[in-house]
């Protein structure tokens, strides 16, 4: 099957409703990377698909591990 | 014969040729059955679809239910590249918002839907208190919920029967996937143990068929 192109258009509408999944706070855009508002996890748009996963996320400078981010920042136990 | 224990398979099918495999199954009948018991329960307006896969269910449900628009949710990324290009040919680019997150750990506040759905996930999933608890969590009070899931047969015997019943016109690939899938199913009395753990007292389960079952709240 052969692939069609992909446009890297990330729909912003989406930021009505996300919020990041480690922290439950509000994202804002930068570029192609989301970034949460508390803590400042930053997940990357990629192809145009948003992808919210804690272990894809880049880390703020000065947290080592995603376990030492959820510590200090988390809304919810260790998934 | 002894009874079948729970044997889990791979949580995301993110293999290019897994989700292809996947994706040619033809899925209209249940697909179409699952779109009617959303109607019946009252889904409407903002919904969510856990585990989207290839996109036929957000497609479908915007089809046949006015004023709705649907975020999808996948953790596999070639399940989402081809339920995009699935959604943009159906003209649904509007209403249907697809991104890559874990049902276990949703990028949702509270009560941010109407409706949450999810069609054929749980199985996929180790432990399912964490999905059921993030459905919930992300549902309005008073919302439609429907979790629909394959459930696991008595014994071997029972499940082969249902791979020739429902899959024996398939390749060998798409049998194993089906094998593989009913094999690590929870049964209801299973289901109803989690739920009821994870506060989803108000929800009811329906044996739907011969390997369909429904963890479902109707609109209040």
């Amino acid at each position: 099957m052969p692939d069609q192109p992909m446009t890297s258009e990330f729909d912003d509408a989406l930021l009505d409703v996300l919020v990041c999944p480690v922290t439950r706070s509000a994202l804002r855009r930068e570029g192609d990377v989301l970034v949460g508002e508390a803590g400042g996890l930053r997940y990357p748009i990629r192809d145009g698909l948003a992808v919210l996963l804690p272990g894809e996320a880049a880390l703020p400078d000065g947290v080592e591990s995603l376990e030492a981010f959820r510590e200090r920042f988390g809304a919810t136990p260790g998934a | 014969m002894s009874r079948l224990s729970r044997q889990l398979e791979p949580e995301v099918m993110d293999t290019v040729a897994d989700a292809a495999s996947y994706d040619a199954m033809d899925h209209t009948q249940p697909n179409e059955a699952f779109v009617g018991r959303l109607i019946e329960l009252g889904a409407h307006g903002r919904m969510l679809d856990i585990g989207t896969g290839p996109g036929h269910v957000p497609v479908m449900v915007c089809g046949r239910v006015a004023g709705c628009s649907v975020v999808g949710v996948d953790l596999s990324n070639e399940m989402l590249k081809i339920a995009r290009r699935r959604v943009r040919d159906a003209g649904c680019d509007e209403r249907v918002l697809l991104l890559d997150a874990d049902a276990k750990d949703l990028p949702f506040e509270d009560h941010s839907f109407d409706t949450v759905f999810s069609n054929t996930i749980l199985h996929h999933i180790p432990d399912p208190r964490p999905f059921l608890r993030e459905a919930y969590r992300v549902l309005r009070p008073g919302g439609v919920l429907l979790i629909r899931d394959l459930y696991r047969p008595a014994d071997r015997a029972a499940l082969d029967k249902l791979v020739a019943q429902h899959a024996g016109a398939c390749d060998a690939d798409q049998q194993r996937l089906f094998a593989e899938s009913l094999h690590a199913a929870l049964t209801p009395a299973e289901l109803r143990g989690v739920a009821d753990a994870c506060g989803l007292t108000d929800c009811e389960i329906v044996v739907d068929t011969d390997r369909h079952m429904s963890l479902q709240r109707r609109c209040r």
